[in-house]
């Protein structure tokens, strides 16, 4: 669960308790996790927590104020313009007043301690989203130019007729199990598809890694 | 290397195996090795997204020709799940 400041405390309330509500599983299950490792036989359980601390806007746990409030208007417990007049002062607090700019605090199990090496990870971490627009910027101009066209539906992929009636295509995603935007890593994707067959055929299909080619030794 | 996976790293498990191969601090690439390309600041993904732009071309035009490297596993023979065995292989891109 991730907190925040906000001028408007009700609303942050109820936007925080829907978005650890529907964004997760099961939201206390790190608080429970400590009886039910000692319920089912575990013996000298003990229980640790560490509490990140961010203070900048484009910082990870900033960037799950979008994430929250589109959780919370999905989920019916806020309307569209308090999700988005939430958000707005989020982000002008954050931007106007630096001497107490946006805090978000995000706790991950039982207890507090604040854990420094946890800070440096998340201190200056760069969102899925901004690593997907760098791409973007790096591959499209040269996509472009050579008749690529956007694959729909990826945050960086691209596809183009080639021959035999068949389309290339390729696309760079993110690598993690809880949510392509909070990745730090990506992988690539080559593959080669009959035309109009929209994923439901693939001819052939490679990890960009493998198309790589061994530097020579210098 | 965080000072808690010590023990951990030098272990002769999958773990410890998966570890050394990520802190390896001078990692020897070979044709077919699966890479992760992993960011963590701007400066490392705007060096990742510069990276990607100079070899894609080239990287598009082996998987078309067909040139893909046969895929690398170096983990030894005794740490390999045994439930890894079973699965079909994923289609070839050569």
């Amino acid at each position: 669960m991730t907190a925040f400041t906000h001028p408007d405390r009700s609303l942050t309330r109820r936007i925080v308790a829907a978005a650890s509500d529907a964004t997760a599983v099961n939201g206390w299950l790190v608080r429970q996790l400590p009886l039910l490792f000692q319920r089912a036989g575990l013996i000298d359980v003990r229980a640790r927590g560490f509490f990140p601390l961010e203070t900048h806007l484009q910082s990870f746990y900033a960037s799950m104020a979008d994430r929250c409030a589109e959780a919370a208007v999905k989920a019916g417990v806020v309307t569209e313009s308090e999700g988005r007049a939430w958000l707005h002062a989020f982000h002008d607090q954050g931007l106007k007043d630096l001497s107490s700019p946006a805090v978000c605090i995000s706790s991950s199990g039982a207890g507090s301690r604040f854990h420094e090496a946890y800070w440096r990870m998340t201190d200056g971490y760069t969102p899925a989203k901004i690593a997907y627009r760098e791409l973007r910027s790096a591959i499209g101009p040269w996509a472009k130019t050579n008749g690529y066209a956007r694959w729909t539906g990826t945050q960086a992929g691209w596809q183009k007729p080639v021959e035999a009636q068949q389309q290339l295509l390729f696309k760079f995603e993110g690598s993690s199990f809880a949510s392509p935007d909070t990745g730090h890593s990506y992988h690539g994707l080559i593959q080669l598809e009959p035309v109009g067959s929209k994923e439901s055929t693939i001819l052939r299909q490679s990890d960009f890694a493998r198309c790589l080619v061994q530097a020579e030794p210098r | 290397m965080p000072s808690y996976l010590k023990k951990d790293i030098a272990q002769d498990s999958l773990l410890g195996h998966s570890l050394r191969a990520l802190y390896d601090p001078a990692p020897q690439y070979r044709e077919g090795h699966m890479i992760s390309l992993g960011y963590h600041g701007l400066r490392d993904v705007r060096e990742l997204a510069a990276f990607i732009a100079g070899v894609l071309p080239q990287a598009l035009e082996r998987f078309l020709q067909g040139r893909v490297a046969q895929p690398v596993d170096d983990t030894p023979p005794h740490l390999r799940p045994k439930w890894l065995a079973t699965l079909s292989k994923p289609s070839d891109g050569g």
